[in-house]
C-alpha cells in the first residue's frame, strides 16, 4: 500500500486523538476500564450459587401441656389469730419437661380441721399476684412455698379456732419460663 | 479523573428479625394449708396460805413470766365462780388476798393461770387449778 494513504488528514467526526495506538486495542481499553469503574461504584460483587432443592414430608408433634400439682404443706407454721392475716403454705410440682413461672393465685373452697369448734367461715381467703414470682424448673417440685397473708381470721373467731388447720383450694397460674 | 466518586451505599438492617415464640400457660391446682396459733397449757401458779384461818385465810399467789407476746391474768375460784385478781400482766409477779372463811362454804379456793395472747386477748388458755387446802 501506498505510505501517504496513512497521512492523510481526518474527516469531519472522526477521532482526533493524538494517541498512536491502534484503534482496536484503544477501545478494549475503554471497555475494560469502563467494567472496573462500573463495579468500583457499585461496590457490588457477582455471585452465582447453584440452588438445591428437595421435597418431602417431615412432622413434628407439639407435647402436651400438663398442670402443675399444688400440696399442702404437712405441717404448716401457725400463725393465724383473731384479726390477723396468715400464710398459704404448699410445695408445687412441675411435671413438663418445661419450667414454669406462676404469678397469681387465687383461692377456692376453705375447709377446717374442727368444723365443730371452730368452722371453716372463721377465716376467709383472697386472691392475688405473688410478690415475687414462683419459678419451678421442669420436671421438678419447688421448695416450701407461701403466700404471707393469704388467709385472715375473724376478730370474732373462738377459742376453739386454737391449734386448727384450715385447707384453702389453691390455683396458681402463670406462663412457660 | 477529576473528582472521587463515592457512592454510600446504606444498608438499612435496623434489627435483627424476632424470632417467632410460642409458650404454654401454666396452671397450677391443688391445695395449702394455713394454722392458727395454739396457746401452750401454762404452769400453774404458786398458791401458799399466809394467815391463821380463824375468821379469814391470808393467800399469796406467785406467778412467773408469761411467754413473749403473752399477758397473764390470776383468777380465783370458788366453787364455780370465777374472780379475777389480776389481769394483763407481763412479768413474773405475786399477790396476796384474805378471804372471809364465811366465803369459804362453796368450797376451798382454787387459782389458775390465764394466758392469752396480747394481740387477742379473746383467746386465753388456763392453767391447772391449784387449790389453796390449808384454809
Amino acid at each position: 500500500m501506498d505510505e501517504g494513504m496513512n497521512t492523510q488528514p481526518a474527516a469531519p467526526g472522526t477521532d482526533t486523538d493524538t494517541d498512536d495506538r491502534p484503534r482496536g486495542r484503544k477501545r478494549a481499553a475503554l471497555l475494560v476500564g469502563g467494567l472496573i469503574g462500573t463495579v468500583g461504584l457499585t461496590g457490588g460483587i457477582v455471585v452465582a450459587l447453584w440452588s438445591a432443592s428437595g421435597t418431602g414430608s417431615g412432622s413434628a408433634k407439639a407435647i402436651t401441656a400438663q398442670s402443675l400439682t399444688i400440696t399442702a404443706a404437712a405441717a404448716p407454721t401457725a400463725d393465724l389469730y383473731p384479726g390477723a392475716s396468715g400464710a398459704l403454705q404448699f410445695t408445687v410440682n412441675n411435671p413438663n419437661p418445661y419450667g414454669v413461672t406462676l404469678t397469681s393465685w387465687s383461692s377456692g373452697t376453705v375447709t377446717s380441721s374442727d368444723p365443730t369448734n371452730c368452722p371453716a367461715s372463721n377465716v376467709t381467703a383472697g386472691s392475688g399476684t405473688l410478690g415475687v414470682p414462683l419459678v419451678v424448673a421442669g420436671g421438678a417440685t419447688s421448695s416450701a412455698q407461701s403466700i404471707a397473708g393469704g388467709v385472715t381470721m375473724l376478730v370474732a373467731a373462738p377459742n376453739g379456732c386454737q391449734g386448727v388447720t384450715f385447707t384453702v383450694a389453691l390455683t396458681l397460674t402463670g406462663t412457660q419460663s | 479523573m477529576r473528582g472521587l466518586v463515592t457512592l454510600v451505599v446504606a444498608a438499612s438492617v435496623s434489627s435483627v428479625p424476632s424470632a417467632a415464640q410460642a409458650s404454654y400457660s401454666a396452671t397450677a391446682a391443688g391445695s395449702a394449708k394455713a394454722a392458727a396459733v395454739l396457746l401452750a397449757t401454762p404452769a400453774g401458779p404458786g398458791v401458799t396460805v399466809t394467815g391463821i384461818p380463824i375468821v379469814s385465810c391470808s393467800i399469796t399467789i406467785t406467778w412467773p413470766a408469761p411467754p413473749a407476746g403473752q399477758q397473764l391474768a390470776i383468777v380465783r375460784f370458788i366453787g364455780a365462780t370465777p374472780t379475777t385478781l389480776v389481769a394483763n400482766r407481763t412479768s413474773a409477779g405475786s399477790t396476796s388476798e384474805t378471804i372471809l372463811l364465811s366465803l369459804l362454804f362453796g368450797g376451798d379456793p382454787s387459782y389458775v393461770i390465764r394466758t392469752s395472747l396480747v394481740a387477742a386477748s379473746s383467746w386465753t388458755q388456763d392453767s391447772p387449778a391449784v387449790v389453796a387446802t390449808a384454809c
